[in-house]
């Protein structure tokens, strides 16, 4: 539902991603993984339109990226973002309600089927105790899952996660994943998450793109990715690796361990 | 009330009674325009505060942030020194809010790049303006002589004087300000989210900031420039009403123009009624303002939180 024919982008002659091109396919949960720079980030902000590639020929749902309008996009992806910083004191329940903003009129309240669609999404990450709370006094992690919650409530066909559980403790990364899962095979959702945590991206990716200085430097299955030599190329380390019968895990050798 | 002695009931009459009744003048051409003119300046300040510390996502802005006082202040000094009088009566006016809108220009210029705004270059913009025309100021003030007293006057901020040109001027930017700021208030909202979130909802952030700023900043430079700085208005109200009100932009646009308005007409009747001479307002409003900000602050600030 995704296809990137080509995307270039660099900033003050710094090729920051190159030739880059993907079909990302309705109803998969893709990973992308890639050491520090090597431009994860930066494509996501470029598929959801906050950055503007040098050079792009980007196709989403069979329409040119550049023909959407930001309102139009705001009903196809939705995104967590790596990094946000929120000033005023809003309470937890404005900003779920926030994400019906792209549905609503301007000066009409919310509809009942807004409010069922955030009533549910409260239940399924366990808001309720933080909907009268103001944002600015809630936990990193509290918060997070404040803004992953405003993404589900948004009810796009495609998701863009940035490092969204890199707060979360395991119960409430497995809960959240879980859940965007459950949306993919239910709802078809196409979801695209960034990973630095590659056991998290074995239990739940489809597929996994691996990047290295703006390339893709290989994708494919998830279990046959993180099983590839690879994966110690790209991050110049070695890898020990168990397998069950589903997933492969893997876990960096160091000092002692790489003899 | 006043200086001159009238009587309720009087004024009443005269309200009523059109031209005829006694003591007509002072209070339909003096003491009304005045009291209405106090309100609207006070509206417009506060609604102007709460843009500006939404769209800078900062809540130490206020409708000065952008350097438009400075530049005000200096085009109004300017006028009065080389006795420019092209425009009228209006020439100070005309002036100095010819000189806040240069302001506003080259602070925009200055916070844009590849036509993205970002709010710390702005606001950093607005001290560079703010400081140059700040000296020019001083400079102007220097070789005013005998002429200083009438700079300081103007600077001062004052509603004495005023007629129902001003009111009529006002109550034009004010429809168009409150209409125009009702309608982005909910976009105001989406901007405190923070850029990568906003897009994703659907706005477009600098698009916004810009026209939110342009606005505001036109709005509060026609404020400026018709009475003078009156400090701390638009930053404080809309700091208490967030205390009272809490954090949603679309009602606190609203109170912004009512309670703006109510505070600084019952700000400018102490100046009138309670005091000796006629102070000017912009002083009241700093000197009682900033102490009692400074009390609801700290009680609020628990946890070291700006909130």
């Amino acid at each position: 539902m995704i296809d990137v024919k080509k995307i270039n982008y660099s900033i003050d002659g710094t090729q920051i991603l190159e030739d880059l091109s993907f079909r990302f396919k309705k109803g998969k949960f893709y990973g992308i993984l890639g050491p520090n720079g090597s431009g994860k980030t930066t494509f996501l902000d470029i598929l959801s339109g906050y950055k503007n590639a040098t050079e792009s020929e980007i196709y989403i749902e069979n329409k040119e990226l550049k023909e959407y309008s930001h309102s139009m996009l705001a009903k196809k992806i939705a995104i967590v973002p790596q990094k946000f910083d929120i000033v005023f004191p809003f309470s937890v329940s404005d900003i779920l309600e926030m994400g019906r903003y792209p549905y609503k009129k301007k000066f009409f309240s919310l509809q009942k089927k807004d409010y069922d669609i955030i009533d549910r999404v409260i239940k399924e990450i366990g808001l309720e105790e933080f909907l009268d709370k103001e944002i600015t006094t809630l936990s990193g992690g509290e918060e997070q899952r404040v803004i992953f919650g405003k993404a589900l409530i948004q009810t796009t066909p495609i998701l863009f996660l940035d490092e969204s559980t890199s707060n979360l403790d395991p119960y409430y990364s497995h809960t959240l994943l879980s859940l965007v899962k459950k949306r993919v095979e239910e709802e078809q959702t196409t979801v695209i998450g960034v990973f630095h945590d590659f056991n998290l991206a074995s239990l739940y990716c489809d597929e996994i793109l691996l990047l290295e200085k703006g390339k893709i430097v290989t994708s494919g299955k998830t279990q046959d990715v993180l099983n590839s030599n690879k994966l110690g190329e790209v991050f110049n380390i070695g890898w020990q690796k168990y397998k069950t019968k589903k997933n492969t895990f893997v876990f960096p050798k160091l000092g002692d361990d790489q003899k | 009330m006043g200086y001159i002695k009238i009587p309720l009931k009087e004024v009443l009459e005269s309200i009523k009674g059109g031209e005829g009744a006694p003591n007509w003048y002072i209070i339909h051409e003096v003491r009304l325009p005045r009291i209405l003119t106090s309100i609207l300046i006070g509206s417009i300040l506060s609604m102007c505060g709460l843009v500006f510390q939404g769209v800078l996502l900062n809540p130490l802005a206020d409708p000065y942030t952008l350097g438009i006082s400075s530049g005000a202040s200096f085009g109004a000094a300017l006028a009065i020194v080389l006795n420019i009088t092209i425009f009228g009566i209006f020439s100070t006016h005309i002036v100095s809010f010819i000189f806040a809108i240069l302001c506003l220009t080259v602070v925009i210029k200055m916070g844009s790049f590849e036509r993205k705004m970002n709010p710390t270059s702005i606001i950093l913009g607005g001290i560079i303006i703010g400081a140059f025309f700040s000296a020019g100021l001083s400079f102007l003030k220097y070789l005013a002589d005998e002429g200083v007293g009438s700079i300081i006057f103007w600077l001062l901020g004052s509603f004495t004087g005023k007629s129902w040109m001003e009111v009529s001027i006002l109550s034009a930017i004010w429809v168009f300000g409150f209409v125009f700021f009702c309608y982005y208030a909910e976009d105001l909202n989406i901007l405190a989210l923070g850029e990568k979130n906003a897009i994703s909802l659907g706005i477009n952030p600098s698009k916004i900031r810009r026209i939110l700023l342009v606005v505001s900043s036109i709005l509060s430079a026609v404020a400026v420039s018709t009475c003078g700085i009156i400090g701390f208005v638009g930053l404080v109200v809309p700091h208490l009403l967030r205390f009272i009100m809490g954090t949603d932009n679309k009602k606190l646009i609203i109170g912004c123009a009512i309670w703006g308005g109510v505070i600084m007409g019952a700000a400018d009747n102490v100046v009138r009624v309670v005091l000796p001479n006629d102070i000017p307002v912009g002083v009241i409003t700093s000197l009682l303002g900033a102490p009692f900000f400074a009390l609801i602050f700290r009680k609020k600030m628990g946890g070291g939180k700006l909130r």
